[in-house]
């Protein structure tokens, strides 16, 4: 029991602070040895002093190292958005605060499950009470939750005998979207045309609330919600949604049909193309946006109701990036959402659904879709 | 300066401080010398821009890897033939290794591997030497390390950090390419150094002297010194009384300045003149005994009684071609780094062996005084072992005894005697080291008759041979003046030309009695200021070798113990005081209490 917790200590001791030998340290120790071995069997003072020189080198390495180390300040800024396998840039800022002794030698790290990854920021003199701002580029190869759990320093200083380690816990959790990928020229002139076939109603100021703001300068008197500025005893405009705003609903299916295994390991087949469709839901989704569609998404039993602008876009794209493929029961009922998919739609709205995989029921089920989209087997 | 011409700098003058330390030793052939320092020179010479690129790198790579194989056959060679012994060869070697380096220095190897010889070298040394000038040579190589491997570190960060920002293309920043030095970085790298220093001295003094010297070579040459074998010629002292080398360092522990009375470290003691030459009839040795403490007890006295009269002595010896110890009559114990002592039947005292190199013990003594009744008794009745070995005269002419006789006759007790012979000697003769070339007939009644001048040992001869003519038994005894007195480290230096010779008189219940019939000589005048810088000098010597090169377990245990017993005394005084500062609560307590009982 008191092992346990001693090694416990230990593991959490090390977790912050480590030390390892370099090549160079290595041979420098060897050396040392050698001369102590050398110092005891003839009894030469001039050997244990030089033996102490060599001792002191390796001691100042740690107080010099730890002092490195100490008194930093690192803060740690990720975009807002990040799309795999599409580069941005992070940015660390680093701050010694130190009032009289600089930092030198210093190599900075991301820690990403337990891995440190290196970023090439490698730091050879920060003044004290001076700071920098070192950005690096960030690349994720896979959509989901992306967390860096901590910061890793690390320095060679003073003599390159010894690296010494600290972990900072500085976590930074990401939601990172599906890739975006050009759509087929087929498939863009399909939808295109699509769109185009179905009527528009005219323009002209719509009457379905969108949303209700705080007055602004310049907007039009008529569009206030006087019983709601009376409410809240402040001007209040009522926005409404445009007539001509055309409509999309984009449905992914989550669950795995009966006799489909997904293994969860990225490169299984059933894995790839739940990939290659949430890829495809986002990529129709930026499309869509891109020719203001209001946009509404189902996405297993989750739905996002008509919206348009970035926001609602990026909402969508949170979802797709944190969604998984779940079993299916025979004996569970479809989802509202996408039973009614072919039916219940607004005029002119275009129904799309996006299979990962062949699924007859559903594929049965919402047969009034405008279209339906298999990501595999698109060109 | 910028990073990389120091970082050069740097490890040329570590390679440079490191052969420094061999050439001090004196085991380098002059050529290997004069080679070393050309490459020194050119190497540094290339480094600091001065044209000297000409001499880099002319020849290629296999070249100087053949050049290196031909050294390598050239150790052999030297191991075998010349040096026979693998030090000096194997220092010739890192000579030629290091002449290799400083004109191939390219990679990063290149500066690994000399920073290696550089180790090498200045272990060499150590190995070599035990001078003063090693501590000089350690501290500008512990310098010139902390300098070199701190540029050697940065500039290989650099490397990196410049190879990842070509790789990324990063920006050019200023905290990710090297700068010059700058002179907070001078003095930032000289404080980490000054730390190491420190530090390494701490260390140096804790780590645990656990050698016990197995494969310790000597190769000091020991200090040749006259008068203190079994047989002395008369006359020898002379030849190294113009001899300024230090024999030994006496310090006096519980005195703070020199002592008072004249002293006389004695060495060794005849009985037997045979007319030219003095010789020891007792000189069968036996080993003294030894306590737990490991201290040699030479005459056993009361603990209480020595503790207070006595004086003790640190005594710091130079490898000397004698055994003998040396003390102030006389020595009641020894204390050293020796598991044996010896003492003979004159009261000299041995170690069993040669010590080859310079040594330090504890001596202890107690005044050898005479008792009043003895100074003022008429005739003395001594033991037959003493007539036999302390009355023993050659085949003198009566002129001495007539001149002994005539030069006491109105003494009235053999002490006063003594006194009139040595106060006659003192005064009627001269002190000269200049006696001739040829040695007389007799020598001391060539002194005490025709020439009437000469030094210590013919006054010292005089003097036994005109007392024992009257009956007293004495003796001759050989040994050293204290010297110099040194006010830096409060400490005496004595000199070969401190060797004198005295006598020593016998009174049955007081013992050997000290007297010195030569006169005082004024010492030659040298500059003051020279004088004082010699006296510094010799003082760190004398720390250097008693903290550093003899630095032992002894001397740990010692600390250790001094550290303790401080400790228990600031133990006792803290709680004292806490004791006393709650007695004085309490009385404070008690008193109020008093007077609230009193105003109720």
């Amino acid at each position: 029991m008191r092992f346990e917790r001693v090694r416990e200590f230990f593991r959490w001791f090390y977790r912050y602070r480590s030390i390892r030998l370099t090549s160079e340290g290595t041979r420098f120790v060897l050396l040392s040895l050698a001369v102590g071995v050398a110092a005891i069997n003839t009894g030469n003072n001039l050997l244990y002093l030089l033996l102490a020189m060599m001792l002191s080198l390796i001691v100042m390495s740690g107080i010099l190292s730890e002092q490195c180390l100490k008194q930093l300040t690192i803060r740690r800024r990720v975009p807002e958005h990040i799309f795999a396998n599409r580069p941005t840039t992070a940015a660390l800022s680093i701050t010694n605060r130190k009032p009289r002794v600089p930092t030198f030698s210093l190599r900075v790290m991301d820690v990403v499950a337990g891995v440190a990854v290196d970023r090439g920021i490698h730091l050879l003199h920060v003044p004290p009470r001076a700071g920098t701002l070192q950005s690096y580029p960030l690349l994720i190869a896979r959509r989901g939750r992306y967390r860096m759990e901590g910061i890793k320093l690390l320095t060679r200083f003073p003599f390159g005998l010894f690296i010494k380690a600290a972990t900072l816990p500085l976590g930074a959790d990401m939601v990172v979207y599906p890739e975006l990928t050009p759509l087929p020229d087929v498939l863009v002139r399909d939808l295109t045309a699509l769109g185009h076939d179905k009527p528009t109603p005219r323009r002209g100021q719509g009457v379905a609330l969108y949303n209700l703001r705080r007055y602004q300068p310049g907007d039009d008197s008529r569009s206030i919600h006087w019983k709601t500025s009376a409410r809240q005893a402040r001007l209040m405009v009522k926005e409404t949604e445009a007539e001509d705003q055309r409509h999309v609903s984009i449905a992914l299916p989550t669950a795995v049909p009966e006799g489909r295994e997904i293994s969860g390991a990225p490169s299984s087949p059933g894995e790839h193309s739940f990939e290659q469709a949430v890829g495809l839901t986002a990529s129709l989704a930026s499309f869509f946006h891109a020719r203001s569609y209001a946009i509404r998404v189902l996405i297993g039993d989750r739905e996002i109701p008509h919206g348009i602008g970035m926001t609602h876009l990026y909402q969508i794209f949170r979802v797709l990036g944190l969604c998984h493929p779940t079993p299916a029961l025979e004996s569970a009922p479809m989802s509202e959402g996408f039973r009614t998919l072919g039916e219940r739609t607004a005029m002119g709205e275009l129904t799309i659904l996006v299979l990962p995989w062949a699924d007859p029921r559903l594929t049965a089920e919402c047969r009034g879709v405008s279209r339906v989209l298999r990501a595999g087997d698109l060109p | 300066m910028n990073l990389e011409r120091a970082f050069r700098l740097s490890s040329v003058l570590l390679a440079a401080s490191g052969f420094t330390g061999l050439i001090l030793t004196g085991q380098l052939p002059i050529g290997l010398v004069g080679l070393g320092l050309v490459s020194l020179a050119v190497s540094l010479a290339h480094v600091v821009g001065w044209g000297a690129d000409w001499l880099i790198f002319r020849l290629s790579r296999e070249a100087w890897n053949a050049l290196i194989i031909a050294a390598f056959v050239a150790l052999g060679v030297d191991f075998l033939w010349i040096s026979e012994d693998l030090l000096p060869a194997g220092v010739h070697f890192l000579v030629l290794l290091m002449v290799n380096k400083l004109l191939t220095l390219q990679e990063r190897k290149d500066f690994l591997h000399l920073y290696a010889i550089s180790l090498l070298e200045i272990l060499s040394a150590a190995a070599l030497t035990v001078e003063l000038w090693y501590g000089a040579v350690f501290v500008a190589y512990l310098l010139a390390a902390i300098w070199t491997l701190l540029l050697y570190h940065l500039r290989n960060e650099a490397e990196e950090a410049h190879a990842i920002l070509q790789l990324t293309g990063g920006p050019m920043d200023p905290v990710r390419t090297p700068g010059p030095i700058t002179g907070r970085f001078f003095w930032t790298t000289n404080g980490i150094a000054v730390g190491a220093f420190c530090l390494t001295l701490a260390i140096f003094f804790v780590i645990p002297r656990i050698g016990a010297g197995f494969f310790q070579k000597n190769r000091a040459e020991l200090i040749r010194t006259s008068g203190f074998s079994e047989k002395v010629d008369l006359g020898i002292i002379g030849s190294i009384k113009l001899d300024e080398t230090v024999v030994m360092r006496v310090e006096f522990p519980d005195q703070k300045g020199p002592v008072a009375e004249r002293l006389y470290f004695r060495g060794a003691a005849y009985d037997v003149y045979n007319g030219r030459s003095w010789a020891n009839s007792l000189a069968r040795r036996h080993v003294v005994g030894r306590t737990q403490d490991g201290v040699h007890i030479v005459v056993a006295t009361e603990p209480s009684s020595t503790e207070q009269t006595g004086l003790r002595q640190e005594v710091l010896v130079e490898a000397l071609d004698t055994p003998a110890l040396f003390g102030v009559p006389v020595v009641d114990s020894v204390k050293g780094l020796f598991f044996l002592m010896l003492v003979d039947g004159m009261g000299n005292l041995y170690l069993p062996y040669l010590p080859s190199t310079r040594f330090q013990y504890s001596a202890h003594s107690i005044p050898s005084n005479l008792l009043e009744e003895e100074r003022t008794a008429k005739t003395f009745s001594y033991p037959s072992h003493v007539k036999e070995h302390f009355l023993q005269l050659p085949g003198l002419s009566p002129r001495v005894a007539e001149l002994a006789r005539a030069v006491v006759r109105q003494a009235q007790t053999p002490y006063e005697m003594a006194i009139a012979v040595e106060r006659h000697l003192r005064e009627d003769y001269r002190y000269s080291l200049d006696v001739g070339i040829t040695v007389p007939e007799s020598p001391v009644e060539e002194f005490l008759f025709t020439r009437k001048s000469g030094y210590c040992e013919h006054y010292a001869t005089a003097m036994v041979v005109m007392l024992r003519a009257l009956g007293i038994p004495t003796r001759l005894v050989t040994g050293f003046l204290p010297g110099e007195w040194n006010d830096f480290g409060n400490y005496y230096t004595v000199r070969q030309w401190d060797a004198h010779a005295w006598v020593e008189v016998f009174f049955p219940r007081s013992g050997w009695i000290t007297f010195d019939p030569t006169p005082s000589v004024t010492a030659a005048v040298t500059s003051p200021l020279w004088s004082m810088l010699g006296r510094v000098v010799d003082s760190i010597r004398l720390k250097w070798d008693r903290f550093v090169i003899l630095y032992s377990f002894r001397d740990q245990m010692a600390v250790a113990q001094d550290i303790r017993e401080r400790s228990d005394k600031v133990r006792s005084q803290v709680s004292a005081s806490l004791a006393s500062t709650l007695r004085w609560v309490a009385a404070g307590r008690a008193r109020v209490a008093e007077f609230l009982r009193a105003s109720d």
